[in-house]
């Protein structure tokens, strides 16, 4: 039986692993980050239903732990793929971690006692600190602890430390780790894969607000992302789920959230990215959850509320909870200087003239952008997603035969449509490797 | 608008004729309210350009004529540059201007002049200003050349009768076309403030918004050249005035000297850079200043800058004591007016002076104007 690798651990590439896995082939997921799980881990909600993300991912991600033929390769990077359908060779770049992890137990002893304590944590968008040896979030699969090499005292030490010290610097995860695990000697390695079939489910990232300097993103404190939005509300967020305002720490009495940034606008993006109407509608709900007395409005060019239970979503949270909606697009938001609150500026369409509202937080809905970047032999569409062999009757095929594509960085969508893709992909990758049978190595 | 037993008739007709009449991207408009959102108008004046644009793509006529803000648009195009979807609404106003302004006029000649072609327009505007050649050069020579003999240049009231008469017609047009656009613009809007309020009203906008404009450089260099062409001709208007009522100012040598030449100049140079940033267009330029803008507006620029010319050409000849050739300039000067007057200024462009005074004195009667 010939191997699949899918690059990209995330809920899509989690669910093709595990469907690969449950046929008996054997299954590469190679990720960038030190953990599985994707953008899907980041969010403390899901739309319609407002199940606990990580409630229903995390069972997933423990599963691929209990398939012997589920290999992980974690914080890697694929470098170069060549060959054809039933055997592609791939090269697998092997960031160190500088730990071992035969030896590792994911106790987190090291993560206490790290002396570095100001590095930004990517898991909670810089909106919290980590040290610099870190295990990504509490529910990691594999629950392995990493040393951030740019950060640490003893890979990466200060100038003027290091010239002071005679011997190396601290080592003090080291000397802590009950395993014996830490290993600062690490190099990068290259593993080299024959693999019957390839799934890319390399996922999107976040547009960059920045790019809009009009909505004073990064400029102004009290303007958060929807995703820096989602770590806030999360329990497991830098505020064990407290919305408070970055200026000044109190909660935020009103809060609008702004549609279509990035999205929809060919200075941009000209895309629609889907998730958006529902993920703002979704964390209204979640802030009056959580503030009974606030004020949640969101500004949308069109509502899009197309899946299944996704209206009746949308109906709940006009009458049940009180979330206004109001037609227009913000084209400015301005920070009063004394109270760090925002105005934003925009036309009411449905009263026909510019109006200006005042809010004490805003979240902007910003569109994604594929994961497209690989070195994959596969055809990309204009704006950057990898090109489906037939949208309509061949969804998850790409332009070369073997590679299949899932999720986000084929077109924008939500979690359920990137779930359905995956089992899809899965069984058409399987197809190709159980046509094939070729062995599989790993060369060092 | 807001009435829900209200009935409004569409005419499906009116978004291919106002493309036609220069609104290209009318329909990638998806009604997102940017262009009105980042207009340094809107602050101050209660409109929705985003509105005229959706009266536009559904051809809601009744609503568009009575429409003010595209009268009130100036076209710096801030509303092109951060529109998403990549159309340009101030270029759509322009054309729904056109559309306005062929409805307002009763004769049809506007909607020909606004519908043909540049080549159609030069060759009527040619044929009448070969007919106003030849009274000049053909009728008055004799008198010309007789007046050319006394080597002084003393415009006697006779040269003056043709273009005084192709300009009391265009002012009937004018008015009447201007009657109709009152109507049309006044009806649904109370008036809510008296007249005097309502001119202090534009007056302290006017100069807010221009302030404002000033600190941007490319709105500053649309400004200073309108500006220039409206005191170019304000200062002829005032020159034929007073010469009317008051002759004895030419004798004053030096002042009425330094009058005529800022005159000319400033109308030459007002018309002439607009018309040479058009001949060097490049994709980047604003709209306003691209080649392939519409023929009327082109025309605006083509019929002024020939008079500009002659005018200049009259006092330097005249200074020059070439007296026969400062003549013949005059002459030359004449005919050129009475096309423009006949077509441009009764029926083209020229004809947004008239329109936005009466669509600003609604709209401040009508308390659109905020802040007063």
């Amino acid at each position: 039986m010939s191997s699949v690798l899918i690059i990209g651990g995330g809920v899509a590439g989690i669910q093709a692993a595990l469907d690969l896995a449950e046929q008996g082939i054997e299954v590469y997921l190679v990720d960038k980050a030190p953990s599985v799980g994707g953008k899907m881990a980041y969010l403390d909600k899901t739309f319609p239903t407002l199940d606990c993300a990580l409630c229903i991912l995390a069972p997933k991600m423990a599963a691929l732990l209990r398939y012997p033929n589920i290999k992980l390769i974690m914080n890697s990077e694929v470098q170069d793929v060549s060959g054809r359908a039933g055997n592609f060779k791939v090269k697998i770049l092997k960031k160190p971690t500088y730990v071992d992890w035969s030896k590792c137990n994911g106790c987190a002893v090291c993560t206490e006692k790290c002396p570095v304590k100001d590095v930004p944590n990517e898991y909670n968008m810089g909106l919290s600190n980590r040290r610099a040896i870190y295990i990504m979030f509490p529910q990691a699969v594999p629950k392995r602890a990493i040393i951030d090499a740019e950060h640490c005292m003893r890979l990466n030490p200060p100038p003027k430390a290091k010239e002071k010290a005679k011997g190396p610097l601290c080592g003090v995860c080291q000397r802590v780790c009950p395993t014996k695990a830490i290993d600062y000697e690490q190099k990068p390695e290259i593993i080299e894969l024959n693999v019957a079939s390839l799934i890319i489910a390399t996922g999107m990232e976040l547009y960059d607000p920045r790019n809009m300097p009009e909505l004073g993103y990064g400029k102004h404190q009290n303007v958060y992302t929807n995703l820096e939005f989602e770590r806030l509300v999360s329990a497991t967020g830098p505020t064990n789920g407290e919305i408070v305002r970055k200026s000044d720490g109190k909660h935020p009495k009103k809060i609008a959230w702004i549609q279509c940034v990035g999205s929809r606008d060919i200075r941009f993006n000209h895309y629609c990215s889907a998730y958006c109407c529902m993920a703002a509608t979704k964390q209204a709900i979640l802030a009056k959850e959580h503030l009974s007395d606030v004020q949640c409005t969101i500004y949308y060019m069109d509502i899009r509320a197309f899946g299944k239970g996704f209206n009746e979503f949308l109906e709940r949270a006009k009458k049940e909870f009180g979330i206004n909606y109001i037609r227009g697009k913000v084209v400015r938001i301005d920070e009063i200087p004394e109270t760090k609150n925002l105005k934003i500026i925009y036309e009411d369409t449905a009263e026909s003239y510019l109006k200006m509202d005042e809010y004490d937080m805003v979240v902007l809905s910003v569109a994604i952008t594929p994961n497209s970047k690989l070195p994959v032999p596969v055809e990309l569409t204009e704006d950057g997603f990898i090109k489906m062999k037939d949208p309509y009757l061949d969804p998850v095929s790409t332009s070369a035969e073997g590679i299949f594509v899932v999720g986000a960085v084929a077109g924008a969508k939500d979690i359920p449509d990137s779930v359905t893709e995956a089992s899809a992909a899965a069984a058409r990758a399987a197809l190709i490797a159980k046509r094939f049978s070729c062995p599989t190595e790993v060369v060092k | 608008m807001n009435g829900g037993s209200e009935f409004i008739s569409v005419n499906p007709d009116v978004n291919r004729t106002v493309i036609t009449l220069g609104g290209k991207s009318l329909l990638e408009c998806y009604q997102c309210g940017s262009c009105t959102a980042v207009c340094p108008l809107s602050e101050a004046l209660d409109v929705s350009f985003r509105r005229a644009i959706r009266y536009t793509q559904l051809g809601v006529e009744e609503k568009i004529l009575g429409d003010i803000s595209p009268w009130s648009c100036n076209l710096h195009g801030d509303c092109t540059d951060s529109c998403p979807r990549g159309a340009s609404p101030s270029e759509i106003l322009a054309a729904i201007r056109r559309y306005q302004s062929i409805k307002y006029d009763w004769t049809g000649i506007a909607k020909w002049w606004n519908n043909s072609s540049l080549m159609a327009k030069l060759f009527v505007y040619s044929a009448l200003l070969a007919l106003s050649l030849l009274i000049f050069f053909g009728y008055y020579w004799q008198k010309i050349l007789s007046y050319a003999s006394t080597g002084k240049l003393v415009v006697f009231s006779e040269l003056l009768i043709p273009v005084a008469v192709a300009f009391f017609v265009s002012l009937v047009f004018l008015a009447s076309n201007g009657y109709r656009a009152y109507k049309f613009m006044s009806k649904d809007k109370k008036a809510k403030i008296g007249f005097i309020k309502s001119l202090r009203v534009i007056a302290s906008f006017f100069m807010k918004l221009e302030t404002e404009a000033m600190g941007v450089p490319h709105k500053r260099e649309r400004i200073l050249e309108h500006a220039l062409i409206l005191i170019g001709i304000g200062l002829f208007i005032l020159l034929g005035a007073l010469y009317l009522i008051y002759p004895k100012f030419f004798d004053y040598e030096v002042i009425s000297r330094a009058l005529i030449y800022s005159a000319s100049l400033t109308l030459l140079i007002g018309v002439g850079s607009p018309l040479i940033k058009r001949l060097g267009s490049s994709e980047k330029t604003h709209w306003y200043y691209k080649r392939f803008t519409h023929s009327v507006d082109w025309m605006s620029l083509l019929t002024l800058f020939p008079i500009a010319v002659m005018a200049l050409l009259l006092f330097i000849f005249y200074d020059l004591s070439m007296i026969l050739y400062a003549y013949i300039a005059f002459a030359l000067l004449l005919s050129f007016l009475i096309p423009f007057l006949l077509l441009e200024f009764a029926f083209g462009k020229h004809t947004h002076w008239l329109y936005k005074v009466i669509a600003y004195y609604i709209g401040a009667r009508a308390g659109y104007f905020r802040g007063e």
